[in-house]
């Protein structure tokens, strides 16, 4: 024991290990004084401009209006709100353009190996185009320079109650009174579980093929009571008055331009990630579904991508956190995001710089964790499917 | 008993000649089911009146010339004339006029630099690429800021494209060895420089760069001592040297882990130190790797440059952008359309070319 722990002692202090030591000791001062008299001078500069610290001011009010918020935002709403709203805006943002930039990305992957010259060359042009350009000038394009175009609300184009012009795009939305939420709320959580346990009980009885009808009889039985209380329900239709659109869900101009940068872009780095992995799935694999009688989609959808994800799935997660990042150039066209109301409008309206840039690094440091831990659930949950 | 060996040689045969005339193949790929021959038709019916239009809206019934939005009426066609009448604000930005031949020279020494980059041979050293990498960037910023005999130039009196291509060059060699430095302290056998290397890298790798850069922009100077007045361009280029080298230690710390462990072993085995090891045998290989990386990085870099725009920087995007703002060429959305599909344009011929080298780099390696 003794003899063990002399050794120790004689290693870590052999004249050898000194540079090293001395190495670690220097690096760990010149830190600590980069950060020491970075604070000092901030210090110093804050004093001086008579600016205050600390997070005190995420409890006064902010006083200003924010274009798009999925909870209730007024100007007598705190700051603390507005950070709320404003990542929630993020949030939806990431969400629309993931999805979208990887439907795109699918498409285009399986067509960059499809057997069609036109499709094949249809694919290759939507990468190399859109890989090769500026984000940030895609989305200036689609913002200033194609919904533009667009016309004023009093000639929208309408499709039904849904109206778009340079405003935005309106949809109609549903309204529900208090008791009408309580029963949809029910009625969906009724369907899902029953949903699920009538899968596995078809599954292991081997009646998948009803299925189908059975799904169809749930949705009608569940559906039932919320048909009986229809006088509850509203529909609230967007309508053209004067220079704006009263009424109904709005999708602002700032995120339609914002989403179609995101998922355009993104989606091109996405399809070269998604074909790589599906050139990996050997060519048997796809022969074999045909023999089983599993022709196109279908083939492509259960047997190849389940694998092809395998080899995707890493690099894919990494670009999704990319798009989460990127999803900050909304303060360039004015989407009330995390950078715009945060890193803009309530750092220059409090002047407290370094509260809301920490706010703001922390909010995508946390998103971009979130989207990590999500991807390595998925990516194990795949592995564990294949070990089965 | 069956016997199902071959008993003779079988001769040599001739390749089967194909049969199928080349209209029939043609048809066969191109019309190969009726749903692909609606999709095909569908596609053409849309695609070629949609092209027509573009064409006749950049070509044809486009305004090339004129120094106002007077001469681009109407939105039926492109306003070249905008690009035409303001290329010194997007090529060279507000550079004095009487000192523009140090700008002529930094693009004509890059280009001469690009051909012999691009001529010479694959397997030949790169000490001399890598040597012109650090050299240009520190001699453009030198001529161009000027002191002494030449004038001193602000850097906010640049724009355009020179400031893109400046910060491109100077954000490369400053990322590449702070970002080598970055992943060989990631591999260090001492923790504390292990910890500061990674924590760094991860933390620079989940924040987006406009953060870093909007920092750099609005909170640097509070972190200044009085006196140190940086100017926005210089706070720039160092939120994004940072930036790009948290970027560049991934790519190198591949490279060097693609070095085997045998490598290592053979150097101990001729004598040679940790130093030598490294600089002989580690490196060489590193880098010979990381090569095609490195080209996807400078693509990176020059879409980044973009960004520059949104904190105020008069970069090549934000000089087309201000320039429709002027006064002369406000009012017409056209103008603006004009400038970005020129912008996508410039863009577009930089990148591919960029991205098709570092594939054909990775190919013939």
């Amino acid at each position: 024991m003794t003899a063990r722990l002399s050794a120790m002692l004689r290693r870590a202090f052999s004249t050898d290990r000194w540079p090293g030591y001395a190495g670690q000791v220097l690096l760990l001062l010149l830190v600590t004084w980069l950060a020491w008299s970075g604070v000092s001078n901030f210090i110093g500069n804050a004093r001086a401009l008579g600016v205050s610290i600390g997070f005190g001011f995420l409890r006064s009010e902010a006083g200003f209006e924010i274009a798009q918020a999925m909870i209730p935002f007024g100007p007598a709403s705190s700051y603390g709100d507005a950070i709320v709203v404003a990542t929630l805006n993020s949030l939806l943002v990431i969400a629309l353009s993931s999805v979208i930039g990887t439907v795109i990305a699918l498409c285009v992957a399986f067509g960059r190996l499809s057997t069609h010259p036109l499709i094949r060359a249809a694919s290759t042009t939507y990468v190399e185009i859109f890989r090769n350009i500026p984000m940030l000038l895609q989305i200036f394009f689609w913002y200033f320079s194609a919904l533009t175009l667009l016309p004023g609300v009093s000639e929208s184009y309408s499709l039904g109650a849904v109206l778009l012009n340079n405003r935005g795009l309106f949809m109609p939305q549903v309204m529900l009174t208090p008791a009408a939420w309580r029963v949809t709320l029910v009625a969906l959580v009724v369907f899902a579980v029953s949903f699920i346990a009538m899968r596995r009980v078809f599954r292991r009885r081997a009646l998948s093929r009803a299925l189908p009808w059975c799904t169809v009889g749930l949705l009608a039985l569940c559906a039932t009571p919320l048909g009986f209380m229809h006088a509850q329900f509203g529909l609230d239709r967007p309508v053209a008055e004067g220079f704006n659109v009263a009424g109904g869900f709005t999708l602002l101009p700032e995120l339609i331009a914002l989403t179609l940068g995101l998922s355009i872009y993104n989606g091109a780095f996405l399809a070269e990630i998604f074909r790589a992995g599906i050139q990996s799935v050997p060519r048997g694999q796809s022969e074999a579904a045909a023999t089983v009688g599993l022709t196109g989609v279908r083939a492509a959808l259960l047997v190849v991508l389940p694998q092809a994800l395998r080899l995707a799935l890493p690099p894919a997660a990494g670009q999704y956190q990319t798009l989460a990042k990127a999803s900050s150039l909304a303060a360039a066209i004015g989407y009330p995001d995390i950078m715009q109301i945060v890193g803009g409008t309530v750092l220059s309206q409090t002047g407290q710089a370094l509260e809301a840039m920490a706010l703001v690094v922390l909010l995508y440091a946390a998103i971009n964790i979130a989207i990590a831990l999500a991807m390595n659930l998925a990516n194990r949950r795949l592995l564990r499917a294949e070990a089965r | 008993m069956t016997r199902f060996l071959q008993p003779a040689l079988i001769e040599a045969r001739r390749a089967p000649v194909a049969t199928v005339s080349a209209i029939t193949r043609w048809r066969r790929a191109w019309f190969s089911s009726p749903a692909m021959s609606v999709l095909l038709l569908l596609s053409a019916a849309i695609v070629i009146p949609l092209g027509w239009r573009f064409l006749r809206w950049a070509l044809v019934d486009a305004h090339w010339l004129g120094d106002s939005s007077a001469a681009c009426p109407g939105d039926q066609g492109a306003c070249w004339a905008f690009v035409i009448a303001r290329w010194k604000p997007w090529l060279v930005g507000n550079y004095p006029s009487d000192q523009l031949w140090r700008a002529w020279a930094c693009f004509a020494a890059f280009s001469l630099f690009w051909i012999w980059v691009m001529q010479r041979s694959r397997t030949a050293s790169l000490q001399g690429v890598l040597l012109g990498f650090l050299l240009l960037p520190t001699a453009f910023m030198a001529l161009l800021l000027g002191s002494g005999v030449l004038p001193f130039v602000a850097p906010n009196q640049w724009g355009g494209l020179l400031l893109t291509l400046i910060a491109t060059l100077v954000t490369f060699a400053t990322a590449l060895p702070l970002g080598l430095a970055l992943a060989l302290g990631r591999r260090s056998t001492l923790p504390v420089v292990r910890w500061f290397c990674a924590g760094f890298v991860e933390g620079m790798r989940s924040v987006p760069l406009l953060v870093v850069l909007f920092i750099a922009a609005t909170l640097l100077p509070m972190f200044l001592p009085n006196g140190l007045g940086l100017d926005l361009f210089t706070r720039a280029l160092v939120a994004f040297a940072l930036f790009n080298a948290a970027m560049a230690a991934e790519v190198f710390r591949g490279g060097l882990q693609l070095v085997g462990r045998g490598q290592l072993e053979a150097a101990t085995t001729v004598g040679l130190g940790r130093t030598a090891t490294l600089a002989l045998v580690v490196l060489p290989q590193a880098l010979r790797a990381v090569v095609p990386a490195l080209v996807n990085i400078m693509i990176a870099v020059i879409k980044e440059t973009t960004l520059l725009s949104v904190i105020g920087v008069n970069d090549f995007l934000g000089a087309v952008e201000n320039g429709a703002k002027s006064p002369d060429w406000s009012g017409e959305s056209n103008i603006l359309t004009s400038g970005h599909v020129f912008l996508a344009l410039a863009y577009f011929a930089a990148c591919f070319a960029l991205s098709h080298y570092s594939r054909r780099l990775e190919t013939t390696r």
